[in-house]
C-alpha cells in the first residue's frame, strides 16, 4: 500500500454569527466574522503547504439556515484555490447543508467531489506525486435536515479492493448529548463496516473515538461560542506504506474562546477582586499567541464579594469597564493586530453569599422558608417548572421571549432557582444588617 | 402584676379619691362623667408620668386646683409591693423632686419587709418590661379611641411581635419586593416600550427584518446568475442573425451602388468579342521594336566617330621618334649625377682638413716644448699616463706628506717630554729632602728607643703589650685571692704596687730603647743617620728622665713595702728582659734590676708604662708619616728614570725616521728617471706633465684623424673621375682642365637624356590612346549584328511578314489589351474581394432585378438589420445591470455582517432574559414564602387572635390574616372568605381589633402578666358578640388582671352573671 496523507476537517459552519456575545466593536465584530473563512483560508493553505493528496470535509461546511452569499462565495474561491494547487477534496453535506437547502449553483471545479444523498458513493484518490491510487474515500450527504435512519449502516468495504478506506459521514455517533442525534449510529456499526478511517463531523468537540479501525471527530474549525472553548482545527492524517495511520491536529482557529473561572472565596475586597480578574485576563494574552480571546469569567465560592456580584451591579461595571478599555486598544491603534485583543465577553456568578446556608435553612424564618421552599423547587422537577413559568408568565407576551422561555432547559431552570435563592437571601439578609443597625 | 391600690390626690375631676382592687376583675361602674377615663389616665400617669402641659386635656389638671396626682400601689409577681407617689409641678412653684418636672416617689417593700426605692427607669424596665408609654396605651389602658386606632397595630413595634422575630415584620421583604419590582421594570414589561428588553427586543425585529433581506441575497444572486445565462445566450443567437442581416443588406446596398458599374462592364465584354483573333504578339512587342531601331542608328553613328579619331592618332604618332643610343646610357648618367653633389663637396672638405691639421701641429709642438725641450712626439706616446702611474705619484705625494708630519709630531713629543722630565726631578728632590727632614725629625724625638729598625721596634712593642696585660691579669687575680684577708687599706696598697711596676717598666725601656735604636740603624739605615738619631734620642731622654727619676726611690720603697712577699711571675720575668730591649732610659740603663725594682714598685711602675704608651704611640704615628714619605720619595725616582727613558727612546725614532726619507727621496728620482723626466721634478710637478702629456697625445690623435680623412676623400675623387672617363672617353682638353670639369660634363649629359625621356613618354601616350579605340569599334559591330538578329526574331514571332505589318499587328495587340484592364478595372468595383458564391449572387441580382427594385430591396434589409442592432443593444444593457447587481450582491454579501449583529442582539436579550428571570423567581419565591407566612404559617399571636375572634364572634369568623409589609388585617369569614378590616362592620371591627390586642398583649408583656384597663370598649357590640367577648375575657381573666369600665348597665349585668367573681365598684 502506498503512503499518503490527507486532512480530514468538518463542520465549517462558514459564516455563522457567533453567539453569546454582545457590544461588540466594529473591528472586532469584522474579524470574528471574519474567523471561520480565515481557518478556511489557513485549512487551505495548510493542504497545500503539507503537500497533501486529498481533503476530507465531513458536513456542516456552511449553514443553509443563515444562507449567507458570503459563505457562498468565500467557499467557491477556496475551493479554486485547493483547485490550482491540484488537491482533490471530497465533501459531504450535513444537517446544516442538506442538499434539499437552497444552494447556490455555482459550479464547482473539477477537484471537488460531493456524495450525493441516496446512498454511499465512492471515489478512488490518487497519490499526487505519481498518479497512484491510494485510497477509496465513500461517503453519503444529507438529502435533508434531518435523517434519522442510521445511514453508517449503508457503508460496506470493497472486499476486492487492497486500498486504504476512507468513509464520510455526519453523524452523531452513540448518541453523544447536546447534538441532535441525527444519522444515529453506534461505534458497533462503524467497527462492524470493515472502513479504516472514517472521518465524521457533525460533533463539534474533537475527539477520538477508536484507533481500530479510525474513528475521528475533528471537531470544529472555529469555535463560535462559549460551547466551543480550546483550539479548534482539523487532522492532517498520515498513513505509511503499511496502511499505520498516524494523526496530527493542526490548531486553525483565529478566535479562541475561554472560559475562566475564579474561586472569590479569598477575595475580600471589590479592589482585590478587580485585579484578579484583570490579572487572569492577562495571562490569557499571554497564553493567546496570535489568536484573539475571548473570555467568560465565572465566579465561583462564596464569600464576601457575593452581594455585589448577585446584584449585577459591580460585574456590569467591570465588565463595561473592560470592554471599553479593549475597544479603547482598538480604537486606539488601526493597525494594532487583532490577535492581542482579549475581549471579555461576560461574567456568570455562581456564587454563594458569606452565609451559613444549611443553618439558615433550618431556622424557623421567612429566609429559612424560602431557602427551604428552593431546597423543593430544586428537588422537584414539576414545582420547578411551575415556579419557573409562573414567575416568567409576563414574558409570554413576546415572541423573542417565548422562544427564549421554551429554549430553558432543567438545568438551567435549577441554575436560575439557585440564583434565585441567593438573591432572594442576599436581600433578606441585607435589610436584615440594615435593619440591625438601624 | 396587680393593681392594689388607687390613691388619687387631684386628677381631672377626681379629687382624694381611693379605689382598692380585688380579685381579678373589678368593674368600674358609673355614669358619665363619673371619671372612668380619668381612672385610665391616672393609671398610666401614675406608671409614665404626668403628661406635660402641651397634651392639654390629656394631662388632667385638677380641675379645683390643689396637689395633681397621687399614689398608685402595685403587687408585682415576686410579692413585692410597689407604692409609686407622682405629682406634677405646680405652675407656680419649683418641683421638689423627680423626673421630667414631676414629684416622684417609688418604694419597693419585698417579700421580706426589706425597702427600696427604685428610680422611674427601673420600674419600667423591672414591672412594665420596657414597653413603650405608647404600647401601653395601645395594648393595657383602651379606651374606645385607641381601639379604633389600626394603624398602632400596623406599626413597626407591633408588627415585630406580630411575625417571627427576623424578618423585621415583612418590611424587609417588603423592601426587597419593591426592589426587585423596579429592577425587573427597568428590563422589562408586558407591553413596554422603554425597558432594556424591549429595546433589545426591536433591535432584533429590526435586524431580523435586515437579515430577511440578506437571506433574498442569495436567491437572488441564483436568479440574476440564472438571468445571466440566459441573456448570454440569447446574445449569441442575435448575434448570428446580426451577420446575416448584416450581409445581405450589404449585398443588397452594392447592388443598387454599382448598377452603373455593371452596365459597363457589359460593353467592354462585347467591344472585346469584336476584336480578330491574332497569333499571340509578343509582350510590349512594339515598344521593342522601337526600342532595337534606335538602337541601331545611334551604334552607327557612334561607329563612324571612332574611325575618324583613329586615323588623327595616327598621324600624331609618327611625328615623335626619340635618340636610343642616349637613353641606354640613361643608368650610367643618372648614377654619376647622383655622386656628382658628394665629388664637389669631398673636394672643398678636403682643403679644409689641411688647413685643420696644420693649426693641430701648431698646437703639439707647443705641448711638448712645455713638457721637456727635448720631447718629441714619440716620447709623448712612449709615456704611459696610465692610471696607474698616476697613482704612483699621488702615492709619493702622500708618502712625503706623512713623512713630514711624523717628523713634525716626533719632534713635538720629544720637546714635551724633556719639560716632563725636568719637573720630575725637581719633584724627586723634594721627596728627599722631605725624608730627611722627617728622619732627623724622629731621631730627634724618640732618641730613647733602642732599636733602629723600625720592625724591631714595632714586634718589641707588641710583645711587650701582651705581656703587660697577661701580667696585669695575673697580678689581679692574685690581689683577688688576698681581698678576703685584707682590708680596704690593702685594696689602696694594691692599687699603689700596680703604678710602682709601672714605673719598673719605664725603667726598663730607658735601658732598652738604645740598644733597639742602634739595631735598626744597623739593620736598613745609613750609619750616619743611626748615630745622628741616637744622639738626639739619649740627648732628648736625658732631659725628660731626670725629675721622675727624683721620685722613684719614694714610690719604690712604697711598692718594696707592700710587694715584697709576691714571687715574680713568668710575665714579669720576661717582661724584664724585654723592656730595655726597647728603650734606654739614661737613668734606668745602669740594669735590668731596676726594671724589676720599678715592677715591684706598682705606682712607680704605672707612670712609667704611660709615659712610655704615650712614647710609643707618637712613635707610631712618626713611623706611619715616616714610612709614606719613603714611598712618595721612590715613586718620584721611579717616574724621573721612566721619562729619561721614553725621552731616549724618541731620540732613537727620530734619527730612523730621517733614513727613511733618505730612502723615499732616492725612490723618486729613479722613478722620474724612468720616464725621461727632469729628476728635480717634485710630484705635483709630475702632476702637471700628466695633464700636459694628455693634452698632447689628444692633438696628436686628433692629426692622425685628420690624415686619414683627407685619404679617403682623396681615394673617393680619385674613383669619379675614373667612372666619368670610362663612360663618356676622354674629355676634351679644353673642359678637363681643374677639378670640376667632370661636373660641369655630367651636368650637360644630364639635360640632354630629360629630353629625350619626354620625347619617349609621348610616343607611348599615344600609342595607349589608340588601342582603346580599336578595341570600341569593334564592339559596336558585334552590338548591330545583334539588334538585327532581335528583329528577325520579332518579327518572327508575330507571325508577320516585314517590319510594316509587325507594326500593324502590334496596334491591335495593344487596344485588346486596353480593353482587358478596363474590363478587369470594372469587375473590380464590382466585386472586389468577393468570395465566388457571393460573386454569382450580385450577377444574379443584377441580372434578375432592375435598378428601382434594387433600390427598395435595400432599403427594407437595412430596415431589419438596423431591427437586429437594436435588440443586440438591449441585450448588452441587461446584461451590463445584470453583472452590475451581481456585483453589487456580491458585494453587500461580502460586507454584510446582520447576522452576526442579530446574534449579538440575542446574546444580549439572552443576557438580559436571564437577568429578569433570577428577578422574576426571586420574587416568585419571595411572594410564595409570603404566602406561606400569612396564610399557613400563622405566626401565635396571630393565631391566639384568630381563635378569640372566633369565639368572639360565635365562629362567624374563622381568622384573622395580616398582609405582610402592607399589614393589612383582614378576617376571614366562614362563608365569604378574608374580608379586609375597612370593611368589616364597625362592631366586627372592634372585635377584630380587639381580639388583636389582648392577643398582642399577652405577647408583649414578658415577666410580669400586665392588668388590662378596658374603657367601655363594648358598647357597639350586640348581645350575643358581648356575650362572646365576655367569654373570651373571662379565659384572659384568669391569667390576668382586668378593670373594666362601663357606664352601661346592660355591660355591667353581662360581666356580673357571666365573669362571676368580679369585684363591683361603683363610681359616682
Amino acid at each position: 500500500m502506498p503512503a499518503f496523507r490527507f486532512i480530514h476537517a468538518a463542520d465549517l459552519h462558514l459564516d455563522t454569527p457567533f453567539a453569546g456575545m454582545s457590544g461588540l466593536p466594529d473591528r472586532l465584530r469584522r474579524h470574528l466574522q471574519e474567523s471561520t473563512f480565515a481557518a478556511l483560508g489557513d485549512l487551505v493553505d495548510l493542504a497545500i503547504s503539507s503537500e497533501v493528496d486529498f481533503v476530507v470535509v465531513s458536513g456542516d461546511v456552511y449553514d443553509a439556515s443563515e444562507s449567507s452569499l458570503r459563505a457562498q462565495l468565500r467557499l467557491q474561491e477556496a475551493w479554486n484555490r485547493l483547485a490550482c494547487a491540484n488537491i482533490p477534496v471530497y465533501v459531504i453535506h450535513g444537517n446544516h447543508d442538506p442538499l434539499s437547502s437552497s444552494r447556490l449553483r455555482l459550479s464547482l471545479p473539477r477537484n471537488v467531489t460531493v456524495f450525493g444523498g441516496s446512498r454511499p458513493e465512492s471515489a478512488t484518490a490518487v497519490r499526487r506525486t505519481d498518479g497512484q491510487p491510494v485510497a477509496v474515500v465513500s461517503g453519503i450527504s444529507y438529502p435533508t435536515a434531518a435523517v434519522t435512519e442510521n445511514t453508517a449502516l449503508l457503508f460496506r468495504r470493497d472486499p476486492a479492493s487492497p486500498l486504504y478506506h476512507i468513509a464520510l459521514l455526519h453523524a452523531n455517533v452513540d448518541g453523544q448529548e447536546g447534538h441532535d442525534a441525527y444519522s444515529p449510529c453506534s461505534l458497533k456499526d462503524l467497527r462492524a463496516s470493515g472502513y479504516d478511517y472514517w472521518a465524521l463531523g457533525h460533533i463539534h468537540k474533537r475527539q477520538i473515538l477508536s484507533e481500530s479501525p479510525w474513528v475521528v471527530y475533528p471537531g470544529n474549525l472555529q469555535g463560535r461560542s462559549l460551547k466551543e472553548t480550546g483550539p479548534k482545527g482539523c487532522y492532517l492524517v498520515e498513513v505509511d506504506d503499511n496502511g499505520e495511520t498516524s494523526l496530527h491536529f493542526r490548531e486553525l482557529d483565529h478566535v479562541r474562546w475561554t472560559e475562566l473561572s475564579i474561586p472569590i472565596g479569598e477575595l475580600a475586597t471589590e479592589e482585590a477582586w478587580k485585579e484578579r480578574v484583570e490579572e487572569r485576563m492577562e495571562e490569557v494574552r499571554g497564553d493567546l499567541s496570535g489568536k484573539t480571546g475571548i473570555v467568560r469569567f465565572t465566579f465561583t465560592g462564596r464569600g464576601p464579594l457575593h452581594a455585589l456580584l448577585q446584584n449585577g451591579r459591580g460585574g456590569h461595571d467591570l465588565l463595561a469597564e473592560l470592554q471599553r478599555r479593549e475597544t479603547g486598544r482598538l480604537d486606539a491603534d488601526a493597525s494594532l493586530p487583532l490577535h492581542s485583543v482579549v475581549w471579555p465577553v461576560g461574567f456568570k456568578a455562581k456564587t454563594g453569599p458569606d452565609i451559613d446556608r444549611a443553618r439558615l435553612a433550618e431556622e424557623d424564618s421567612f429566609l429559612g422558608e424560602l431557602l427551604r421552599l428552593t431546597d423543593r423547587a430544586l428537588s422537584s422537577g414539576d414545582l420547578r417548572d411551575e415556579l419557573v413559568d409562573t414567575a416568567l408568565t409576563p414574558l409570554m407576551d413576546n415572541r423573542h421571549l417565548r422562544e427564549l422561555l421554551k429554549s430553558l432547559g432543567p438545568g438551567e431552570r435549577r441554575e436560575l432557582i439557585e440564583q434565585a435563592g441567593a438573591l432572594a437571601a442576599s436581600f433578606l439578609l441585607e435589610e436584615d444588617m440594615r435593619g440591625g443597625s438601624d | 402584676m396587680r393593681l392594689e391600690k388607687l390613691q388619687i390626690q387631684g386628677f381631672g375631676r377626681l379629687e382624694h379619691k381611693e379605689i382598692e382592687f380585688k380579685g381579678p376583675v373589678t368593674v368600674l361602674y358609673g355614669p358619665n362623667e363619673a371619671g372612668k377615663s380619668t381612672l385610665l389616665g391616672f393609671v398610666r400617669a401614675m406608671l409614665f408620668g404626668i403628661p406635660s402641659r402641651t397634651y392639654g386635656a390629656m394631662r388632667y389638671e385638677p380641675l379645683r386646683g390643689g396637689a395633681h396626682g397621687g399614689m398608685l400601689t402595685l403587687r408585682d409577681s415576686e410579692g413585692s409591693l410597689w407604692t409609686i407617689e407622682r405629682y406634677a409641678r405646680s405652675r407656680e412653684g419649683a418641683s421638689p423632686a423627680g423626673g421630667r418636672g414631676d414629684r416622684l416617689r417609688i418604694t419597693r417593700t419585698g417579700p421580706g419587709g426589706e425597702l427600696r426605692e427604685p428610680a422611674q427607669e427601673e420600674l419600667e424596665r423591672e414591672l412594665l418590661g420596657g414597653m413603650s408609654k405608647e404600647m401601653f396605651r395601645q395594648l393595657f389602658a383602651i379606651s374606645l379611641s385607641e381601639l379604633q386606632e389600626v394603624s398602632a397595630l400596623q406599626s413597626e413595634e407591633m408588627s415585630r411581635f406580630l411575625f417571627h422575630a427576623g424578618i423585621g415584620g415583612g418590611a424587609a421583604v417588603l423592601r426587597g419586593e419593591k426592589k426587585l419590582a423596579q429592577e425587573m421594570d427597568k428590563l422589562y414589561r408586558p407591553r413596554g416600550r422603554n425597558q432594556e428588553m424591549a429595546g433589545i427586543i426591536q433591535s432584533i425585529e429590526q435586524l431580523e427584518r435586515r437579515a430577511a433581506a440578506a437571506k433574498a441575497l442569495l436567491p437572488r444572486y441564483r436568479e440574476v446568475l440564472k438571468e445571466l445565462e440566459e441573456v448570454g445566450a440569447d446574445l449569441d443567437a442575435g448575434e448570428a442573425e446580426l451577420e446575416r442581416r448584416a450581409a445581405e443588406a450589404l449585398r443588397l446596398e452594392k447592388a443598387a451602388a454599382t448598377r452603373a458599374d455593371w452596365l459597363r462592364r457589359e460593353a467592354l465584354r462585347a467591344e472585346l468579342a469584336e476584336l480578330p483573333e491574332r497569333a499571340t504578339f509578343p509582350e510590349q512587342g512594339l515598344s521593342r521594336w522601337e526600342r532595337l531601331q534606335e538602337e541601331k542608328a545611334r551604334l552607327e553613328l557612334e561607329a563612324a566617330e571612332l574611325l575618324r579619331k583613329r586615323a588623327v592618332l595616327q598621324g600624331e604618332l609618327e611625328a615623335v621618334q626619340p635618340d636610343l643610343a642616349l637613353l641606354e646610357q640613361e643608368a650610367g648618367i643618372r648614377s654619376l649625377a647622383g655622386r656628382l653633389e658628394r665629388y664637389e663637396s669631398g673636394i672643398r672638405e678636403a682643403a679644409e682638413l689641411r688647413s685643420e691639421a696644420e693649426q693641430l701641429r701648431n698646437r703639439l709642438e707647443h705641448v711638448l716644448r712645455s713638457i721637456h725641450p727635448d720631447w718629441t712626439a714619440d716620447d709623448l706616446r712612449a709615456f704611459g699616463g696610465t692610471v696607474g702611474e698616476k697613482e704612483a705619484v699621488r702615492r709619493f705625494t702622500a708618502r712625503f706628506q706623512e713623512h713630514d708630519k711624523t717628523v713634525d709630531l716626533l719632534h713635538h713629543e720629544r720637546m714635551k717630554l724633556e719639560r716632563e722630565a725636568s719637573s720630575l726631578e725637581a719633584v724627586h728632590a723634594g721627596a728627599l729632602d722631605q725624608l730627611q727632614a722627617s728622619a732627623g725629625a724622629g731621631r730627634r724625638q724618640f732618641g730613647d728607643v733602642v732599636p733602629e729598625d723600625r720592625n724591631e721596634v714595632r714586634r718589641l712593642w707588641s710583645e711587650i703589650q701582651g705581656l703587660l696585660d697577661r701580667w696585669r691579669a695575673a697580678a689581679s687575680s692574685v690581689q683577688e685571692m688576698r681581698r678576703s684577708a685584707e682590708a680596704e687599706a690593702a685594696a689602696k696598697a694594691h692599687v699603689r704596687g700596680f703604678q710602682q711596676r709601672l714605673l719598673g717598666v719605664s725603667a726598663v725601656l730607658t735601658v732598652l730603647l738604645p740598644i733597639l735604636l742602634w739595631l735598626v740603624a744597623h739593620s736598613g739605615w745609613s750609619a750616619l743617620l743611626g748615630g745622628a738619631v741616637l744622639l738626639v734620642i739619649d740627648a732628648y731622654l736625658l732631659l725628660a728622665l731626670r725629675e721622675p727619676g727624683g721620685r722613684k726611690p719614694r714610690q719604690r720603697r712604697r711598692g718594696g713595702r707592700m710587694l715584697s712577699e709576691p714571687v715574680a711571675s713568668p710575665e714579669e720575668l720576661r717582661l724584664r728582659e724585654i723592656l730595655p730591649r726597647l728603650i734606654a732610659s739614661p737613668l734606668t740603663a745602669a740594669g735590668t734590676q731596676g726594671v724589676a725594682a720599678s715592677l715591684a714598685e706598682p705606682a712607680r711602675w704605672d707612670e712609667e708604662e704611660r709615659a712610655l704608651r704615650r712614647l710609643m704611640e707618637q712613635w707610631q704615628l712618626w713611623d706611619q708619616r715616616h714610612t709614606a714619605l719613603e714611598a712618595a720619595a721612590a715613586d718620584a725616582r721611579r717616574k724621573t728614570a721612566g721619562k729619561l727613558d721614553e725621552l731616549a727612546g724618541l731620540q732613537r725614532e727620530l734619527a730612523r725616521k730621517e733614513t727613511e726619507f733618505a730612502g723615499l727621496a732616492r725612490e723618486w728620482e729613479d722613478w722620474l728617471r724612468e720616464r725621461r723626466l727632469p729628476g728635480d721634478l717634485s710630484p705635483e710637478a709630475a702632476m702637471d706633465v700628466f695633464r700636459l702629456a694628455e693634452q698632447g697625445r689628444e692633438w696628436l690623435s686628433r692629426l692622425e684623424a685628420l690624415s686619414a680623412k683627407l685619404a679617403a676623400s682623396k681615394l673617393e675623387a680619385d674613383a669619379f673621375e675614373r667612372e666619368g672617363r670610362a663612360l663618356f672617353g676622354e674629355l676634351p682638353e679644353a673642359e678637363s682642365a681643374g677639378p670640376g670639369a667632370m661636373a660641369a660634363f655630367v651636368r650637360r649629359a644630364m639635360a640632354e637624356l630629360d629630353i629625350q625621356l619626354e620625347l619617349q613618354a609621348k610616343q607611348q601616350r599615344l600609342t595607349d590612346r589608340l588601342a582603346p579605340i580599336e578595341e570600341e569599334l569593334d564592339r559596336r559591330k558585334d552590338r548591330l549584328e545583334a539588334i538585327a538578329a532581335a528583329e528577325r526574331h520579332l518579327i518572327d514571332e508575330s507571325g508577320a511578314a516585314n517590319g510594316e505589318m509587325y507594326l500593324r499587328f502590334g496596334a491591335e495587340a495593344d487596344k485588346r489589351e486596353k480593353l482587358m484592364a478596363e474590363l478587369r478595372q470594372a469587375e473590380l468595383v464590382l466585386f472586389g474581394t468577393m468570395g465566388e458564391a457571393e460573386r454569382r449572387r450580385l450577377e444574379e441580382l443584377q441580372r434578375d432585378y432592375e435598378e428601382g427594385m434594387l433600390l427598395r430591396m435595400s432599403e427594407e434589409a437595412g430596415k431589419r438589420l438596423h431591427e437586429a442592432k437594436q435588440h443586440r443593444q438591449l441585450l448588452i444593457e441587461r446584461r451590463g445591470r445584470l453583472l452590475q447587481e451581481k456585483e453589487t450582491l456580491e458585494q453587500r454579501g461580502l460586507e454584510d455582517d446582520v447576522n452576526q449583529q442579530l446574534a449579538e442582539r440575542q446574546a444580549a436579550l439572552g443576557e438580559a432574559f436571564d437577568r429578569y428571570a433570577v428577578l422574576a423567581v426571586c420574587q416568585e419565591l419571595i411572594a410564595r414564602v409570603r404566602n406561606i407566612y400569612e396564610e399557613e404559617r400563622q405566626p401565635v399571636v396571630l393565631r391566639k387572635a384568630s381563635r378569640y375572634f372566633e369565639k368572639m364572634t360565635g365562629g362567624a369568623y374563622s381568622r384573622i390574616l395580616v398582609k405582610m409589609g402592607s399589614q393589612e388585617l383582614m378576617a376571614e369569614h366562614r362563608d365569604a372568605g378574608p374580608v379586609s378590616s375597612s370593611y368589616l362592620s364597625r362592631g366586627t371591627a372592634e372585635q377584630l381589633f380587639l381580639a388583636m390586642r389582648l392577643a398582642l398583649s399577652e405577647a408583649v408583656s414578658g415577666r410580669e402578666s400586665l392588668p388590662l384597663l378596658l374603657d367601655d370598649l363594648f358598647v357597639n357590640f350586640d348581645a350575643g358578640r358581648l356575650s362572646g367577648v365576655l367569654s373570651v375575657l373571662k379565659e384572659v381573666s384568669a391569667s390576668r388582671q382586668l378593670v373594666l369600665m362601663t357606664c352601661h348597665a346592660h355591660v355591667a349585668d353581662g360581666v356580673r352573671s357571666q365573669l362571676g367573681d368580679v369585684q363591683f365598684v361603683e363610681l359616682v
